[in-house]
């Protein structure tokens, strides 16, 4: 049994205690800040003469879960440590609320982090390790007990009090690095790649465990990742980014099903790439002439199709159809991988379908499928 | 079934195994045995031997030896032997004390520098452990003598009479204490700190930690194990040393280092210089003993 003892947080309860010119100090208590949006302005972050962060502008809603999402070196972990205060950016602001955060040292910002390799005090025990940021505002020792064992029963890290963090499994230092980032009760949570150090079976565990702990807190975490399955598993909304800037937001569904871009089309899932061009006031490709539901704003560039999204036919479809021969099947499992010749396409088909090598087939490419992308 | 075993990708039998575990243990067993436990004997019999007129050495066992050193002699109680060891405790001491303190912020200092310049600033901290001691101290008595810089300096200010010398004296013994044992302090902790992980750093100042939470448990914790080798590789030598406070103290104050070296020197009493070691040795393991017990006592808070 798990009794969700952090209280949640009531939404804007208290928007008066962030009046400019207050101790900074104050409003790290119970519930004070809580329920406020965080909003990032404009940041610009460069180191040397690589520009990290190109004017990045986003914000994110009371309990909502945000994932920032990209390649590596897209600039996501500097401005996930720009929002814990762990680096200051060149221009740009950070507000909660209405306080500007941006020149506040990170240990005054009611904001916490899970790190990447979750940095554990290696000298102190479980229980000290959670106690910690309740330890340095000096709050009293019974309520310093008390909020300490109870994020470790939210976390089924009860009777582990007295262990040393080194004999700990690699899921039970992330619950630990969990709770005492949580005992704090943050206005936002921050979580640094947390599952990289996991293996894959637990990390799909932990995902699930995750939403449903930021769902039961309606806290606010954003969370930094270069997973697109961690990120369509947990997040509420996906900032894409690449070389230092959002390309695209919107709910997972929203990314995967109308990627702006080939780069999030690529990144995000399978997608197979079609160049098209406009030629006679048709839209013609190397499979010929093909129409999608929105006709494209350019005079060349690309088409974009999800592998399950093509429909096999032996007859010829009514539109985008394709005559293709089956030039190998995998499979997978749960469905098979088709791959098609003599023009590439990676097609998703059911098990039942009984396709074989060497099969001639028609595929279609159903309009409202077919996106149309920026290069 | 026998109980063959594999090892090392080979199969081999465990009496076998005994035998050449037994053989490669031998040159270090007998290194150890030659080097350490019979000189060790040796001097722990010889502790409770007498001296002869002449200087040889009697062996009948009386434990007069440690009497004397305790300060009982033909002429009633004095703490002379007592006060010396007092005295090389106290130095030693103060020396690890100033160098440990010098060396702790140094070891920072190097390893925050570029990769580039930090094997050079490293290496001058290293270079003048390739010369003698004796010669090193002999340098410093150059350096500290009444025609040099730093004593004419002093003079002009007025804070040294003048044609006076910055030694003999105490303050030229720690000087002298303090670079010889630097490298000593600096190596471990500079180890220690170049393998530090900064992210604790981070997160202690992502749970309001101030400045002292954070130092405490995200920099301290760490280097503890440095600071601590550190600490044990300057206090031991600085235990038994001679020739650095003799050359620089002027030879006016006597050290357990002094007194060993009398004994089995001028002297010719080599069972009392016997006892005095075992008395310096009994000293600096009741030293490094407490400093375990301080160490644990820490680690429980």
């Amino acid at each position: 049994m798990n009794k969700p003892t952090i209280t949640p947080t009531t939404p804007a309860s208290d928007a008066t205690a962030s009046a400019p010119g207050h101790h900074p100090e104050k409003p790290l208590g119970r519930s004070q800040l809580s329920g406020r949006e965080l909003y990032v302005e404009g940041l610009c972050k460069s180191f040397g003469a690589v520009q990290v962060l190109d004017h990045v502008s986003f914000e994110v809603h009371s309990g909502e879960f945000v994932t920032l999402l990209g390649p590596s070196g897209c600039g996501k972990t500097t401005l996930l440590r720009i929002l814990a205060g762990l680096e200051v950016p060149d221009r740009g602001r950070v507000r909660l609320g209405s306080t500007d955060l941006t020149l506040w040292p990170a240990n005054r910002r009611p904001i916490n982090t899970v790190f990447q390799n979750y940095a554990l005090f290696p000298h102190l025990n479980v229980f000290e390790n959670v106690a910690f940021g309740l330890r340095a505002r000096r709050r009293e020792p019974g309520e310093i007990r008390q909020r300490v064992l109870d994020a470790l029963a939210m976390l089924q890290l009860d009777g582990y009090e007295k262990r040393a963090v080194q004999t700990l499994s690699g899921g039970q230092k992330q619950r630990v690095a969990l709770a005492r980032a949580l005992v704090n009760e943050p206005d936002v949570l921050l979580l640094d790649e947390p599952m990289s150090a996991l293996d894959a079976k637990l990390r799909a565990e932990v995902q699930i465990e995750l939403r449903r702990l930021q769902r039961r807190l309606g806290r606010t975490f954003v969370l930094v990742t270069h997973d697109q399955n961690e990120a369509m598993t947990v997040s509420d909304r996906l900032l894409v980014m690449r070389t230092g800037q959002i390309v695209q937001t919107g709910s997972p569904t929203e990314v995967y099903d109308h990627p702006v871009d080939r780069f999030v089309a690529e990144f995000l899932g399978l997608a197979n790439l079609i160049p098209a061009w406009h030629e006679e006031g048709r839209l013609c490709s190397a499979f010929g002439v093909l129409v999608p539901a929105r006709p494209p704003g350019w005079e060349k560039g690309t088409l974009a199709i999800r592998p399950e999204r093509i429909r096999l036919h032996s007859e010829p479809p009514g539109q985008n159809g394709i005559r293709a021969t089956v030039a190998e099947v995998i499979h997978q499992g749960t469905h098979l991988d088709l791959f098609t010749e003599p023009h590439v396409l990676r097609v998703r088909a059911s098990t039942e379908t009984g396709v074989r090598r060497g099969d001639p087939v028609w595929l279609e490419l159903p309009e409202k499928y077919l996106e149309v992308l920026r290069d | 079934m026998t109980d063959w075993i594999v090892w090392f990708g080979e199969l081999t039998h465990p009496r076998r195994l005994r035998v050449r575990g037994s053989l490669f243990l031998s040159g270090s067993l007998f290194w150890l045995s030659a080097g350490l436990t019979a000189p060790m004997l040796v001097l722990v019999f010889m502790a409770f031997a007498r001296r002869s007129p002449y200087g040889e050495i009697i062996w009948n066992i009386s434990p007069d030896n440690f009497l004397r050193l305790a300060g009982f002699g033909a002429f009633g109680w004095t703490a002379d032997y007592l006060w010396i060891l007092a005295r090389s405790a106290w130095m030693a001491s103060v020396t690890t004390l100033l160098s440990v303190g010098i060396a702790y912020p140094l070891a920072f200092w190097i390893a925050l520098r570029p990769p580039r310049t930090r094997n050079l600033w490293f290496a001058l901290v290293v270079i003048p452990f390739c010369t003698n001691l004796v010669i090193r101290t002999y340098a410093w008595m150059l350096i500290l003598s009444n025609q040099m810089p730093p004593a004419r300096f002093l003079q002009w200010l007025g804070w040294l009479a003048p044609e006076a010398a910055l030694y003999p004296g105490a303050g030229a013994v720690f000087l002298g204490m303090v670079a010889s044992s630097l490298p000593f302090a600096a190596l471990p902790i500079y180890t220690n700190v170049e393998r530090l992980d900064w992210s604790l750093v981070e997160a202690a100042q992502d749970l309001y930690g101030g400045r002292w939470a954070v130092f405490r448990h995200a920099i301290f914790a760490q280097t503890q194990p440095g600071l601590l080798a550190g600490i044990i590789l300057t206090f031991i030598p600085a235990m038994g040393a001679f020739v650095v406070p003799d050359l620089l103290g002027g030879a006016r104050t006597w050290l357990v280092g002094n007194l060993i070296q009398q004994q089995f020197g001028p002297s010719r009493d080599w069972p009392f210089g016997a006892a005095v070691s075992l008395g310096l040795m009994v000293l600096t393991l009741a030293g490094l003993f407490l400093l375990r017990r301080l160490e644990a006592a820490h680690r429980e808070t």
